[in-house]
């Protein structure tokens, strides 16, 4: 009973943020991005083996024989899960179940993957670079690779007993009934959201009024993807309807059916900032200039409330989109890109 | 029933400083915790941080005897 209530205090947050705080200079900032955008990819990894993400450098180079660039990849893949996963583990009560809440990006990502893998009829050889962080082991989601057969997924999803498991073997189920891939992320969305509802709801406080923004912001992202189809003629607008997913943040389900460029969709909502960036620029874009604004968005909210979940909001965005820059980083690097055109790829904040 | 009175007057002026105390500490505490599990160096500064709010305490202590060796 004492470790019960122990697991509601407030202080959880103030003992989290402190060790996550001690983190936030560890991250790269822009100058490091644009120092590491003229070097070679060799350079780049010794650069890195100085950093946090040396461990897993040393590891792959003793384990398996690797190209320099998978090596980076897979480093940076296996630093930013050990490190998120590190994060969460410093959690207790409320500010625990927050960030698995925050955390199912994984969940998320890999579900899509898998979906779009089945979709285009398991045809890649490879395996991917799984997000190793989310509430799913990534055992689970390699062995559902590894099956090669849609009807054999859907078994072992609903086997698997976990309610993500089971959206996602619904979502697969759509994928054998010949649904289109984003009728069936849409199904896997659903189910994701319905699971981290579930958990928001035993919280009622700002932290999890917070989060609960924050998935309204990301359903927002989605149906603006799916409107930015539309609008680009990919996909019939009588179909879009029932892909657009209720309980967006600010954009209205009228609103994304009755706007028919960027300035009515976005003017008087909190995405409004991305319309300046625009100067008539194609209604696809709206997506990505969204996703940036998100990303600037988590990461503003560090200094909001320093014992809150804004703390911990701010950190994991941190992480990821250090990943995120890495990699584009990385990719234009070994492309032979130039300088200029890959620092317009990254998202830089701070 | 004015010693009482006093008597009162003394608990809450030691009784109030010591909640606020224990509220404040609880979240130094919590926090000190956290940034010396990162950063041990820290260990002094916090220790100093965790002991400040000890003089609301000693301050409302203070203010007792007074009361009493005043006027009991």
């Amino acid at each position: 009973m004492f470790l019960k209530d122990l697991k509601d205090l407030p202080e959880n947050y103030g003992y989290l943020n402190a060790r996550l705080r001690a983190h936030f200079s560890d991250f790269l900032v822009k100058e490091d991005y644009r120092r590491l955008a003229f070097r070679r990819l060799e350079e780049i990894e010794v650069f890195l083996l100085e950093t946090r993400y040396g461990k897993s450098f040393r590891k792959s180079l003793v384990e398996q024989p690797l190209s320099t660039r998978r090596r980076i990849e897979v480093a940076l893949a296996d630093t930013s899960a050990d490190t998120l996963n590190h994060a969460r583990k410093m959690a207790m009560g409320e500010p625990e179940d927050l960030m698995t809440v925050l955390l199912a990006r994984a969940d998320l990502h890999n579900g899509r993957l898998l979906l779009r893998y089945y979709f285009t009829g398991a045809l890649y050889e490879g395996h991917p670079q799984w997000h190793g962080y989310g509430t799913l082991p990534v055992t689970f989601f390699a062995d559902l690779w590894k099956s090669h057969s849609i009807t054999h997924v859907i078994d072992k999803c609903l086997a698997f007993d976990h309610q993500l498991s089971r959206a996602l073997g619904r979502a697969c189920g759509q994928v054998a009934k010949g649904s289109s891939l984003p009728a069936s992320e849409r199904i896997f969305l659903s189910g994701v959201l319905t699971y981290l509802d579930e958990i928001l709801d035993s919280h009622r406080t700002k932290d999890s009024a917070l989060v609960r923004e924050l998935l309204g912001r990301s359903i927002d992202i989605w149906n603006m993807n799916i409107w930015s189809r539309v609008a680009a003629g990919v996909l019939p607008g009588e179909k879009a309807g029932e892909l657009f997913i209720e309980g967006g943040y600010s954009l209205s389900a009228d609103r994304l059916r009755n706007s028919s460029r960027p300035e009515d969709l976005l003017a008087s909502t909190p995405w409004e900032t991305i319309l300046g960036r625009f100067q008539g620029g194609p209604a696809e874009m709206v997506t990505g200039r969204a996703m940036r604004e998100f990303w600037k968005w988590q990461i503003a909210q560090r200094r909001k409330d320093l014992l809150g979940i804004e703390v911990a909001t701010a950190f994991i965005a941190h992480q990821l989109l250090e990943w995120q820059n890495l990699n584009a980083l990385v990719v234009g690097v070994d492309m032979g890109l130039e300088v200029d055109t890959i620092i317009d790829k990254l998202v830089l904040t701070g | 029933m004015e010693k009482a009175l006093i008597a009162l007057a003394a608990a809450l002026a030691v009784g109030l400083p010591a909640i606020a105390t224990a509220y404040a500490q609880a979240r130094i505490g919590s926090v000190g915790a956290g940034t010396i599990a990162e950063k041990p160096e820290t260990g002094g500064i916090i220790i100093i941080l965790e002991a400040l709010p000890e003089t609301m305490v000693i301050l409302g202590f203070v203010v007792a005897v007074m009361l009493i060796l005043q006027f009991a």
